[in-house]
């Protein structure tokens, strides 16, 4: 008897630590083996609102995942919009989740691998062609020519980064550019007036170097830092009218105008030594505030959203924006874009990936989009709807600087060739010789390309 | 009879035996399930092009042959961890063994004293990393404020820390030295274990306190030495988090580990396939130099129950 009871137990207690086991973790369950069996229904629904008594057969769960997480600012509004989805019409029933930013592209990129990613989700739209190749998001091409779909209110540029091998597979949910921004007050201290605001490299240096402070060997104040902020080398290459790799992807950083750019960034300020200037972009990276807010650096290059920060931070300085400046010979409007896109997860299910279509066709209407913007802040894609959020001059600059803004180039042998640029940059500012980190850059490039194309 | 009472003693062991099991099931399966099925995916997955988007192609060895000779960031980030498991290991075994020593005292709120050194044991790595890298900036840093007046006596320069490549190694193996609280308690619990006769002898026999240190108690201290410098080997291996949150690997490479370099290449290229075949590189090195240490061990490693003795 003892023995049974004994044995009872045990298989009660493993049964309920298996149980306890199974039940670990908050991906959906799947019941396919691979995107040929179509999509799983997503049994993680945090939204409000969602129905989980849909009578079956009447309308489709599509589930969409996003960067803002609920009770972050705005969370409520954007939960009106999205669910509001469900209201304008009756095929498909929208449920969603918001996930921190740092959280979300590990939790895609582990739901893309085991299949389970939702039917529709933002993402970037730089490598774009990433997923597109590897037939993980759904082309859309056919829906908007069924549809008749015009792009014509969106941006063409950020259109055209979500096109891959001819087809639309992305389309743009945001938009972003970056600007020159500048500290009125530090203009006036050095003498100068909004008129003396540069556009052009060269009138970029000398206004810079009027404002620079320096006391007992300290910088105090710097009138500009091309590698500060959101200024880095490849905007730089297009404002010269140059670029980083040519259209195979192979590097052109050895060439002398991608040399030439890259010295005048690391003779910008050469007067003042490398440990002055790392403390002053280490005091944005360690106290969390830039230079520019804290009223030490008289201009730098940012996106839309410092705007905002500026506005939050109640900063007691006059500031504006402008276009950046561009070299005077040959210089090229243009800045670095970094938009979202929304996309459909390639379930092979017909019907989920229409509904991820009307949904995304429903995001991108343009008073949607400008509630949208309302309830986050963000630039929209919609041409029509910027034309609202008008409300200044600052915001009539940063809209008209939309439609000079480029998405980086995407290349499957270094994704993030963006990312893997900063440890030769910043060679270049320790004192390495620009001849030779671009050199090392060179190699680095192509030995990447190399290994990725023998293995692939 | 014989037979009979063998076979009944046979159920019962076996009975036993699966109720053993079953109370084991659920160890046994997370065990398969989460860690010896990924462990053995990786090494599938080594020699494949396997990115998480698409189904991997079997490419035999060539993610391994790259590796050796067409990857000129492999030799430099295997270099880069070597030295800081270099720098790292003595310098851990030793403020550990001081801190250890120190506290192994009787003097009032001793307790309190052992809980401060281990508490930073429970911070996250990462709200660490973000307080040293404070602590660490050469121009408004803590450690060069304290520092200051012996720059201007000696009229040096301020050290760079996180910011000199010649600094940077050095600077996380001393930040590490904060959380040596955990080698510490090993220490003290080994230190309590050494029978106090031993001294008596010692003092009896006219033994000093570097005598007793290196005669006494460093011998017997040797096992958790041993633990303690073979875990360290290990972690020191698998340096990363504090390259990744303080350096971004820099200055000049200087910080930038092999596991930096594995994570880039998996979640920076998305080339898990290239990473999986680095993983499997970390593990035959890591298990190689804890061989190597352990086969040493027989010589200076000396047990009270009389092994090594």
């Amino acid at each position: 008897m003892k023995k049974n009871v004994k044995r009872v137990l045990a298989l009660l207690l493993a049964g309920a630590m298996t149980l306890s086991l199974a039940a670990c973790g908050d991906s959906g369950t799947g019941d396919g083996d691979g995107k040929n069996d179509g999509q799983t229904d997503q049994k993680e629904q945090d939204s409000k609102g969602g129905t989980e008594d849909t009578p079956s057969g009447e309308k489709t769960q599509i589930t969409f995942w996003h960067i803002i997480p609920e009770g972050s600012d705005g969370y409520d509004s954007l939960n009106e919009l999205i669910m509001n989805f469900n209201n304008v019409q009756d095929k498909y029933e929208i449920t969603h989740v918001g996930y921190p930013f740092l959280d979300y592209f590990s939790k895609m990129t582990t739901a893309f691998a085991g299949d389970v990613a939702p039917d529709v989700f933002m993402y970037t739209m730089d490598d774009v062609p990433t997923r597109a190749a590897a037939g993980t998001i759904a082309n859309l091409t056919p829906y908007m020519e069924a549809d008749g779909y015009d792009t014509s209110d969106l941006y063409e540029a950020e259109v055209a980064a979500g096109v891959y091998d001819g087809n639309q597979y992305a389309l743009p949910m945001s938009s972003t550019c970056r600007v020159l921004w500048y500290n009125l007050d530090l203009f006036k201290d050095a003498g100068l007036s909004e008129e003396d605001v540069p556009t052009t490299w060269e009138e970029l240096y000398d206004v810079a170097h009027k404002m620079d402070i320096v006391e007992d060997g300290v910088i105090k104040q710097l009138g500009f830092d091309p590698t500060a902020g959101e200024a880095n080398y490849h905007q730089f290459l297009w404002q010269a009218g140059l670029d980083y790799f040519d259209a195979e992807g192979n590097p052109l950083l050895d060439q002398e105008p991608q040399k030439e750019v890259l010295q005048w960034m690391v003779d910008f300020n050469k007067d003042y030594p490398a440990s002055q200037l790392q403390a002053f972009t280490d005091a944005g990276k360690v106290l969390a505030a830039d230079g520019f807010l804290s009223g030490q650096l008289a201009m730098m290059v940012a996106n839309d959203q410092k705007y905002a920060a500026l506005k939050y931070a109640n900063v007691d300085f006059e500031y504006g924006c402008v276009p950046m400046p561009v070299p005077a010979e040959g210089g090229v409007r243009s800045n670095w874009s970094s938009c979202w896109s929304l996309e459909a997860f390639n379930t092979k299910d017909e019907a989920k990936i229409k509904g991820a279509w009307e949904f995304i066709k429903y995001m991108l209407e343009p008073e949607n989009m400008e509630a949208f913007y309302n309830s986050q802040g963000w630039l929209t894609a919609s041409k029509t709807a910027n034309e609202n959020l008008r409300t200044d001059d600052i915001m009539n600059v940063i809209i008209d600087e939309i439609a000079y803004s480029r998405e980086k180039t995407y290349f499957d042998f270094a994704p993030k060739w963006h990312e893997d640029w900063n440890q030769f940059m910043e060679l270049a500012k320790t004192g390495t010789p620009v001849e030779e980190v671009l050199a090392q850059a060179q190699q680095f490039y192509l030995e990447k390309k190399v290994n990725f194309e023998s293995t692939n | 009879m014989k037979n009979i009472a063998k076979k009944q003693k046979q159920r019962k062991l076996n009975a036993e035996a699966r109720a053993g099991l079953l109370f084991a099931s659920p160890f046994i399966i997370g065990l398969v399930v989460l860690t010896a099925f990924p462990f053995l995916a990786s090494l599938y997955f080594s020699f494949t092009n396997y990115n998480m988007k698409s189904a991997p192609t079997f490419l035999g060895l060539k993610n391994y042959i790259i590796m050796f000779t067409n990857d000129s960031l492999f030799w430099p980030s295997m270099w880069n961890t070597f030295v800081h498991v270099l720098i790292s290991v003595p310098l851990n075994l030793v403020f550990s063994l001081m801190l250890a020593l120190l506290l192994n005292n009787r003097v009032k709120g001793i307790n309190i004293y052992r809980t401060v050194y281990y508490l930073p044991n429970v911070v996250s790595m990462v709200a660490m990393s973000l307080l040293w890298l404070w602590m660490f900036q050469p121009g408004f840093g803590l450690i060069n404020q304290f520092l200051g007046p012996i720059y201007r006596l000696l009229g040096a320069e301020p050290i760079g820390w996180l910011s000199d490549p010649s600094t940077s190694k050095l600077s996380i193996a001393l930040m590490g030295l904060w959380t040596c609280g955990g080698s510490m308690v090993i220490y003290l619990a080994q230190l309590q274990d050494i029978p106090k006769d031993l001294y008596e002898s010692a003092d009896i026999d006219g033994a000093g306190m570097w005598s007793r240190l290196f005669k006494i108690t460093l011998p017997l201290m040797t096992p958790s030495i041993f633990y303690n410098v073979v875990m360290s080997i290990i972690s020191g291996f698998q340096v990363f988090m504090q390259a990744f949150i303080m350096t971004n690997g820099g200055p000049a490479r200087s910080t930038y580990y092999y596991g930096y370099y594995l994570y880039d290449k998996a979640f920076k290229d998305g080339q898990m396939g290239y990473a999986s075949a680095m993983a499997w590189i970390l593990l035959i090195i890591t298990l190689i130099v804890t061989m190597i240490f352990f086969a040493f061990s027989k010589k200076w490693v000396f047990y009270m129950s009389g092994e090594n003795g």
